[in-house]
């Protein structure tokens, strides 16, 4: 791969400077600024989240299993909250409410979007970092106050927030009608403002690093679909986050300062008639699922965008249809902006609505079956390598197909007046946006772990994850479909108060021990990962024979990316098995027979200072006041 | 080719020191497990966990429905000491980490003999079919086990044969779907895996094939779009298109329960508020004199509150407090001295005289709201017609087969989703926002006995989470001939008007009334 | 200080698109969303009220007319000084800059003042009757606003102090483009707010 770096006549000794002064360790490993260990931060923050949000849904699937039994340990672990050994109600609402909040933003959206879009998008666009490093300093930082703030209202003493990840007012409005509506609440509603600063600072460097500072020759339509999908992921993000921010605000003020957005005609128990008035509980819906529906592409595009690249390399193929592809990304990231009612068909809101967000829904449908379709062309007469990373990804269109034609059922108003809320919205979601994006995230790490720390993960480890996991997925999820079906609600503590759902608990242990499965099969994915940090196998500079630019750095990190100048791109990301070629891959940066070659213009330096003046800037300020009225000097 | 580095073929030559390391690890890790599994059968007497013992002591419609009683567990008999599960934790634990050095066998044959033994995308391919074959059995075997518990062709309710249509409509169509596009998954990455020498076909598109596949499922989901459309129409719009009598109820939810209101002798649903609501007057209807009451009431607590922020800032309150957290202190009552000490604490920094404030406040608004309403003539009169006085307040839903009902929701607290899954109906619950749901029951509740088994009663459920009894908020739903109905309602007590209890003409048939008595019996309960 | 860090950025791309530019543009479309879901809300809110005959009606109150002015004016201070900038008429930016940042802190006093004479009239943040959200509204939404004036009068410090310096001129107008781009953004939010509330009430 030497040959592929461009000799640039004009080494810069810029590059140099920078090697020189070796940063100390607090800030190479702690306030680091470089894009490569920001994403690193951002993985093993994600990590360590994912391991929490795991270990509450094993929890609560303890309590959903054997809901009469006792396991003394959890009063050792809960304390009050596992009194005799058994999880309280409100504890188990409790967990519910910070499993989803976990998964969906700390977990799925900044741990897999923040650390793949850090690592990636300079690396792949060809770019020394982001934007603005320290931007991208302060969004991990913001993140990780936010995970501690989280975390702190487990410490609270009326528990943490519990009325559902999407905390919809009256409910959470009012400490008097849920214990978790304290302060529970309030820690959970600074978090989320810490978070959404947090991806607003990320999505704006990601967006602001792939449209400006691509490399010469790296043209739009010769972007990983990656980037692509990164790219899109921050609109969305930058769309969409501010509308919670809002609605966040909003909810502060009517629990903080005595307003009635979401309130009106509430008698509490114990309280009496409320004088909040003239509120709208549905607006803060309105407002949430803005966000809410683009947050699920947030969440499930970059894995998309993972899967296509890891399954093209490791098909030795080039991705089928590369701009259908970015055509349907586009198509769902614009569509699911005008989608989010479907959320709320059932709300009593008016049915004319209901109808139209059911045919915008359905659309959706369409670029998504569009992309499967390319997957399953792109496997076609492929050389498939099983790499861990591919079997993700191979896991991840198989969760993408189950879970998105249950999607089908539930986009149809009609449909879902029956499902709404049910056990089949829980395995749906949890199938096509779960599974599928938890796997893009393994997928991703699988196949980038070289490139993150420089050695190899355990490939056997790895395959056994893969199966643990997939099939313990399934196991779990497929079973609740038919639960939902045959109307079994969710968000319910335990199902033995209604005989009706007695012929479900069987069902319930089944899942139970299945989730318990594929939580031990995480232990090995933990173990290999720390692991293979310390003692994995040294990489090599491009494992995966891979086409695109980020193997083209050494294994070793630096600052800046690229030793020399960055190499220019001259080709698509995934020219796989040409016919015209002996190997089956063929580097972006490679220069092919009679191209032309691209020449880097060498940067300029600005003096920053005015014609070098120097002048006491007191005496300039005040002097300024002259100026004014005087002609240019 | 440069694609797969396999180690080139040598001789088998076996190296001792990875060897003596791999023995070594494997020794350590068997030696720990027995001994874990050792500990385990000495200290473990885990008996079988009963998932049968369900609470049927807890009566389904409690008396008191405010309180939340935790389930207590049977401690004594199944609950398993606190050492073993640590010891389940460690065991486990254990385990993985034995896993992951034993099943790392391969990278330490290949180090021993010097070439990798196991073509891991061999297996990894054989697994794929393999898992296909077994997936898509266990699929099909989960449609015909599990399919037969779901809620299918049996709906209950007009509209809900529409809705099952439509479901088993985008059911074929979905699983064609799923069974095409996961075996085709399957069997790409098993047939097309790698082998030496393979080279995979460059195929960057092809527009005809894309536009095929997105024309394809286009046309599949206009059908199913425009199918729901119909449905979804029928169902939302069905009050509107409708011209006979409609038969109103007044479903109002709050934490955790649900009551029903009936319209009562006059056929007139009358006014109720949030603001009316008191301890006798549970769904606030407009009843004048319950509603004066309530003022006095709501008068008198004001003075209460007075008192208190009186003497909080007398500061006799907190003297009272200082006092009896001597005397139990002298008992040594911890319990007691903790909650004390608690409210001596909200005293001191203010929150109790904030919340004595905060009630005058709230309290003051509600008289005045109320007499808003009293004094202004007109409202008064649309507001106190006397419509309310007869209605009939119900712990279970009655509802006539063959007729249009329609539900009219209201929460007195927060929201709740009111959802029959037998009638494939559903509908949110939102404070001050009135919502509705019309449907037509088309099986009674005797029926449905004959099909779910004797046990089975309609119930209807909350489906948005809305509080820590969340799971337990349910009201019975009873379908009847409008006769039955209408024997029942006689029995109910009107909510303020009492009236004696007349027997209608029609329960001279004996198998009514035998059913009628039942009934009664139920409500009762 | 010449960059000696990324060579590949800044300084030498002069469009509007260079890096930190971009930043701000998008920081604003961010914050547009923020101010685009208070007003449909506020939207939602009045035509569920005004169908439920409860929303309050009330004249905005003059000072918010003011601060309409001051910002207006300022923005044309802002524009001078970036002009100043772009004809290398160093000496003048700094004061122009100073005007600006002074305009923009008598906006905030301005938006005390009216929050007072909404006080007078009886509006408080925290609502008693239910049209009375026409009032919350109009608090949050400004007090959002006021926000975000708080940042670029941050952003206008640091633009005097680097102008001061002799650091904003013909060719290093990154600084005070981001400036006037926020600055601008700001003065436009407020007039459609204004512009909104005044015939949305």
């Amino acid at each position: 791969m030497s040959t592929s770096i461009i000799k640039d006549t004009h080494a810069t000794d810029s590059h140099a400077h920078h090697e020189h002064h070796e940063p100390s360790f607090l800030f190479k490993y702690v306030f680091s600024t470089d894009h490569k260990m920001i994403s690193k931060q951002f993985l093993i923050t994600g990590i360590i989240m994912g391991c929490f949000g795991m270990g509450m849904s094993l929890l609560f699937r303890l309590q959903l299993a054997w809901p009469d039994q006792a396991f003394p340990i959890l009063e050792t672990l809960l304390g009050k909250w596992g009194k005799d050994g058994k999880i309280d109600p409100n504890f188990y609402m409790a967990l519910v409410t910070i499993h989803g909040t976990i998964m969906v933003f700390y977990v799925l959206t900044a741990g897999l979007s923040g650390t793949f879009s850090n690592l990636l998008i300079p690396l792949q666009v060809g770019a020394r970092d982001m934007a603005s490093p320290f931007m991208n300093m302060l969004s991990y930082w913001f993140f990780f106050l936010s995970s501690c703030v989280l975390m702190s209202s487990f410490f609270a003493e009326t528990g943490p927030a519990s009325s559902g990840w999407t905390v919809y007012p009256p409910l959470s409005a009012l400490s008097k009608a849920m214990p978790g509506s304290g302060l529970g609440t309030t820690l959970w509603l600074v978090a989320i403002i810490l978070f959404i600063v947090s991806a607003l600072l990320g999505g704006i460097n990601y967006i602001t690093t792939v449209l400006n500072m691509r490399t010469k020759g790296m043209t739009m339509n010769r972007l990983p679909l990656t980037i692509w999908a990164f790219l899109l992921t921050a609109i969305l993000g930058l769309l969409s986050f501010p509308v919670l921010l809002g609605a966040g605000l909003l909810l502060i003020f009517d629990r903080s300062f005595g307003t009635s957005f979401y309130l009106s005609d509430i008698h509490l128990n114990g309280v009496g008639a409320l004088t909040n008035s003239g509120g709208s509980p549905v607006l803060y819906q309105h407002l949430f699922w803005f966000l809410g529906h683009p947050e699920v592409y947030i969440i499930l595009m970059p894995a998309l965008g993972i899967s296509s690249e890891v399954i093209s390399t490791n098909a030795r193929k080039p991705i089928f249809g590369y701009t259908a592809m970015v055509i349907s990304l586009i198509g769902i990231s614009f569509l699911s902006f005008i989608v989010w009612g479907h959320h709320m068909f059932i709300t009593g809101m008016n049915p004319f609505l209901g109808t139209m967000f059911m045919y915008v829904t359905l659309i959706i449908a369409v670029p998504s079956a569009v992309k499967t379709f390319n997957y399953l062309a792109t496997l076609w007469r492929g050389n498939i390598r099983f790499t861990p990373a591919m079997m993700f990804a191979i896991g991840l269109v198989s969760f993408f197909i189950t879970g998105g034609l249950t999607g089908i059922y539930l986009g149809n108003a009609a449909l879902d007046i029956q499902m709404h809320d049910s056990y089949f919205v829980v395995a749906h979601f949890h199938l096509v946006m779960g599974s599928a994006a938890i796997f893009g995230m393994f997928a991703g790490i699988y196949h980038w772990f070289p490139k993150m720390f420089g050695k190899m993960m355990n490939k056997t480890l790895g395959n056994l994850h893969f199966w643990l996991t997939f099939i313990s997925a399934y196991l779990v999820f497929f079973p609740m479909h038919f639960m939902g079906l045959a109307g079994v609600p969710r968000r319910y503590y335990q199902f033995s108060l209604i005989p009706e759902f007695e012929i479900w608990m069987n069902v319930n242990i089944f899942i139970t021990i299945s989730a318990f499965l594929g939580g031990i099969a995480q232990l090995l994915f933990l173990y290999n990962f720390f692991n293979s940090i310390f003692r994995g196998e040294k990489a090599t500079q491009n494992p995966w024979l891979s086409n695109t630019l980020e193997w083209s750095t050494q294994v070793k990190h630096i600052h800046g990316n690229w030793d020399g100048d960055i190499p220019a791109v001259y080709r698509g990301p995934h020219e796989y098995s040409r016919p015209d070629r002996e190997l089956d891959y063929f580097p972006q940066h490679e220069i092919g027979d009679g191209e032309p070659e691209h020449y880097h213009a060498p940067s300029t330096q600005v003096d920053t200072v005015f014609e070098g003046k120097k002048e006491k800037a007191s005496a300039v300020f005040f002097s300024s006041f002259a100026a004014l009225f005087m002609k240019k000097a | 080719m440069r694609q797969l580095k396999h180690r080139p073929t040598k001789q088998v030559q076996v190296r001792m020191k990875p060897f003596l390391k791999f023995t070594f690890k494997l020794t350590l890790a068997l030696v720990i497990l027995t001994g874990a599994a050792f500990f385990m059968s000495k200290s473990i007497d885990i008996k079988g966990i009963s998932t049968e013992q369900l609470s049927a002591s807890k009566p389904f419609f409690g008396a008191d429905e405010y309180a939340y009683e935790a389930p207590k567990a049977d401690t004594a008999e199944s609950a398993i000491s606190s050492k073993v599960n640590w010891a389940i934790l460690g065991f486990t634990i254990l385990m993985v980490l034995v896993l992951a050095n034993a099943f790392d066998i391969s990278k330490y044959t290949a180090k021993i003999t010097g070439r990798e033994t196991v073509n891991q995308n061999n297996v990894n391919k054989w697994t794929m079919l393999i898992f296909m074959v077994v997936g898509l059995i266990a699929t099909i075997w989960e449609y015909s086990a599990h399919g037969k518990l779901i809620l299918l062709n049996d709906s209950a309710s007009a509209h809900g044969v529409d809705y099952d249509s439509m479901f088993t409509m985008t059911l074929i169509v979905t699983s064609i779907v799923f069974f095409a596009t996961q075996f085709l998954l399957f069997w790409f990455s098993f047939k097309y895996a790698h082998k030496d020498g393979q080279k995979a076909l460059y195929l960057a598109h092809n527009n005809r094939l894309e536009v095929f596949w997105t024309i394809i499922p286009a046309i599949v989901l206009t059908l199913l779009v425009l199918r729901g459309h119909q449905t979804w129409r029928s169902v939302v719009y069905a009050e509107e298109n409708h011209n006979g009598k409609i038969h109103n109820i007044e479903i109002f939810a709050y934490q955790f329960g649900w009551k029903a209101r009936y319209a009562g002798d006059d056929g007139i649903m009358g006014i109720a508020d949030y603001k009316f609501i008191s301890g006798k007057n549970e769904l606030g209807l407009a009843f004048k004199p319950e509603v004066d009451s309530l003022i006095v009431e709501l008068k008198a607590q004001i003075e209460g509150e007075k008192i208190v922020i009186n003497d909080i800032k007398s500061g006799a309150a907190l003297a009272a407090l200082k006092s009896s957290f001597a005397e139990v202190e002298n008992l040594r009552d911890y319990k007691n001295m903790e909650s004390i000490q608690k409210e001596i604490e909200s005293l001191n920094n203010g929150e109790k005289l904030d919340e004595a404030e905060a009630s005058i406040k709230r309290k003051t608004k509600q008289i005045e709201r109320i007499l808003a309403i009293q004094n202004n003539s007109k409202q008064f009169a649309s507001t106190f017609n006397g419509a309310a006085n007869d209605d009939v307040i119900t712990q279970e839903i009655h509802i006539a087969i063959d007729t249009l009902v329609t539900f009219n929701f209201r929460s007195k607290d927060i929201i709740h989703s009111a959802w029959l899954p037998h009638m494939r109906a559903q509908m949110n619950v939102v404070p001050g926002m009135p919502t509705k749901f019309t449907f037509r029951p088309t099986k009674t509740s005797v029926e449905a006995k004959k099909e779910f088994g004797e046990t089975f009663e309609y119930y209807l459920y909350c489906n948005k989470i809305c509080g820590v009894s969340h799971y337990n908020m349910k009201i019975k739903v009873v379908v009847e001939s409008q006769a039955e109905v209408d024997a029942w309602l006689a029995t109910q007590q009107p909510a303020f008007i009492k009236k004696p209890i007349v027997v209608p003409a029609i329960m001279n048939n004996s198998d009514t009334m035998m059913q009628a008595d039942k009934t009664k019996k139920l409500a009762i309960n | 200080m010449p960059q000696t860090i990324q060579p590949q950025m800044s300084a030498n791309k002069k469009s509007i698109f260079n890096e930190k530019t971009f930043i701000i543009w998008l920081f604003i479309v961010a914050s547009s969303m923020l101010f685009i879901a208070f007003s449909s809300a506020y939207w939602v809110h009045k035509t569920d009220g005004i169908r439920n005959n409860a929303w309050f009606e009330f004249e905005l109150p003059i000072q918010f007319w003011v601060s309409a002015v001051i910002v207006i004016i300022s923005s044309i201070f802002m524009q001078l000084a970036y002009k100043a900038a772009t004809n290398d008429d160093v000496y003048k930016v700094p004061s122009l800059l100073t005007i600006t940042f002074i305009l923009g802190v008598s906006f905030c006093v301005s938006q005390f003042y009216a929050y007072f004479a909404l006080v007078d009239m009886g509006l408080y943040l925290s609502n008693k009757e239910a049209g009375e959200i026409s009032a919350s509204f109009v608090y949050v939404i400004s007090g959002a606003h006021l926000l975000h004036i708080v940042g670029g009068l941050v952003l206008l410090l640091v633009a005097i102090i680097k102008s001061s310096r002799l650091e904003v001129h013909k060719k290093n107008l990154v600084f005070i483009n981001i400036c006037k781009t926020y600055w601008h953004f700001l003065g436009i939010v407020w007039i459609f707010l204004i512009l909104f509330l005044y015939f949305a009430k």
